[in-house]
């Protein structure tokens, strides 16, 4: 079966580097992005299965980067990554049809592959 | 001189005298005039009438009539003034005829005759019952006013404290808030990293060792930007998200957060969950903020092992979280400032000493309340009322 694959778009570099290594090693293929644009421009290109969208970027929001893969790609699970529960950007981002699947920052390796594995039961 | 000039001369004088003796008689201010023992020789009327009698009466009785035995002392020490200086000023009481006494307000002479001579005494006087009570009053309303002024000022002093403290608090919040949500991603970069490197580090023990206690200091790190956010947002009212939440679910989620540390400290858990309480109404994440602080206090204080103890209780339309711990207990002294931001008894308490504070704030902006009972020794139950 083909590795699931999972694009990491946060602007922190050690989260996505973090992600990277942790995920490589539970067998996934891992991909990463800094900004809402790159995540779109990337998400367009090539077929993810999961993204880890933090919410909070330079530029384009997360959530708005969120609606925009979502019209390329309906099928990729998005989990949205957030540094607490309450929030404008996490209401924009449920209205804007994200799932509900939600990290919240600061994760480890448990927390991130558990949340991994929840939004692929989603799908 | 002609028998004339001098019956002129008469009838001008005794004009004048009568005009004088007028004078004295009708005089509102009281007016007597005794000979040097003190026996009256003239009263005017409002001299009598002050003390009750009529201007016979007190003719050539002795002014020690017109005091009582406790009065002696008073009138004894005016006579001696006068006797030295010739004048005496003052407040004296007198006693009426009926026994009863008032204050007068003295101004007593020695008449002179023309060659210096003393004759006798004179004194006019003026009955100030009336302005003493006055001067009573003020004093009495005045005294009052000062204490109403301290009482105030006061209140004030309190009321500015905790006007201090919230803003002081208001205001770490919402530096705080940018701050944490600042420090949040590198410090998610830090776990991810740590754990990665605790996966390399199998085999060896010293290695994982070490990444343990790195590990620790960075969760350590976690749980003050979570207290500092949390801060945040109980200040930030309007903007939190209400949802259904099973309170049971929420408590076992708590625990499953803090089961490492439970173990690690060998505490055990017991839970008890009433199947009947309800979905309740709640701000996202706030009660999960609120059980989670209260539970970390009692795992706090078990830092040798003990016993935690959840339970839940479904009641009278009423949800009760209990939740109690086998700690050293809270000293009484300490027991109304235990949820006081900032306030903390043990040492190397992880936060800021504003865990049940915040709980405190949490519940009660959910319309419940919090109390504690502690006994030394024994431990603290912490009871919630949803």
């Amino acid at each position: 079966m083909n590795p699931k694959r999972v694009l990491v778009v946060d602007d922190e570099p050690s989260i996505c580097e973090g992600v990277v290594i942790i995920m490589s090693r539970e067998g996934y293929e891992v991909r990463q992005a800094r900004s809402g644009e790159e995540a779109v421009e990337m998400a367009t290109r090539e077929d993810f299965d999961v993204i880890l969208m933090d919410l909070i970027l330079p530029g384009m929001d997360g959530a708005e980067a969120c609606a925009k893969i979502k019209e390329q790609r309906p099928g990729v699970r998005i989990i949205a990554v957030s540094g607490s529960p309450a929030g404008q950007r996490v209401d924009k981002f449920m209205r804007s049809g994200g799932t509900d699947v939600f990290l919240y920052k600061p994760f480890g390796k448990k927390e991130l592959i558990a949340g991994v594995k929840k939004a692929l039961e989603l799908a | 001189m002609t028998q004339l000039k001098s019956l002129k001369k008469m009838i001008k004088v005794e004009e004048r005298c009568k005009l004088l003796s007028s004078a004295v008689e009708q005089s509102s201010e009281g007016i007597a005039i005794s000979d040097l023992e003190g026996n009256l020789v003239f009263v005017n009327r409002a001299f009598a009438a002050m003390h009750d009698y009529t201007t016979e009466d007190l003719k050539g009785k002795n002014i020690v009539i017109l005091h009582a035995p406790d009065q002696y002392p008073s009138v004894e020490e005016a006579n001696r003034v006068l006797q030295r200086e010739g004048v005496f000023t003052g407040e004296i009481r007198h006693r009426r005829s009926d026994g009863s006494s008032f204050p007068a307000f003295m101004h007593n002479w020695v008449l002179r005759a023309e060659d210096g001579r003393p004759m006798g005494m004179i004194g006019t006087m003026r009955d100030i019952s009336d302005q003493k009570e006055a001067e009573e009053r003020l004093k009495e309303y005045s005294e009052r006013l000062e204490q109403m002024v301290e009482e105030r000022t006061n209140e004030l002093d309190k009321v500015r404290a905790d006007l201090f403290i919230s803003t002081k608090l208001a205001a770490m919040g919402r530096m705080g808030a940018g701050i944490a949500h600042q420090l949040n991603s590198p410090l998610c970069g830090g776990l991810l990293m740590v754990d990665s490197l605790i996966e390399d580090a199998q085999g060896d023990a010293k290695q994982q060792k070490r990444l343990a206690t790195l590990r620790k200091s960075l969760e350590n790190m976690r749980d003050v930007i979570e207290c500092m956010l949390t801060l945040a947002m109980v200040g930030r009212r309007g903007k939190s998200i209400e949802v259904d939440a099973d309170i049971n679910d929420i408590l076992q989620k708590i625990l499953g957060l803090v089961s490492l540390e439970t173990q690690q400290r060998r505490i055990e858990v017991r839970t008890s969950f009433d199947k009947a309480v309800p979905r309740t109404k709640t701000r996202l994440g706030e009660l999960d903020q609120a059980f989670l602080n209260i539970i970390n206090n009692a795992i706090d204080v078990m830092a040798d092992g003990g016993r935690l103890s959840v339970e839940t209780i479904y009641n009278d339309g009423r949800i009760s979280v209990e939740i109690s711990d086998t700690g050293m207990g809270i000293a009484p002294e300490d027991m109304g400032r235990i949820f006081e931001p900032f306030f903390t008894t043990s040492q190397g308490k992880r936060g800021l000493g504003l865990g049940l504070s915040i709980a405190r704030d949490i519940i009660e902006h959910h319309g419940g309340t919090i109390e504690v009972r502690s006994e030394l020794e024994k431990g603290s139950i912490f009871i919630i009322k949803l």
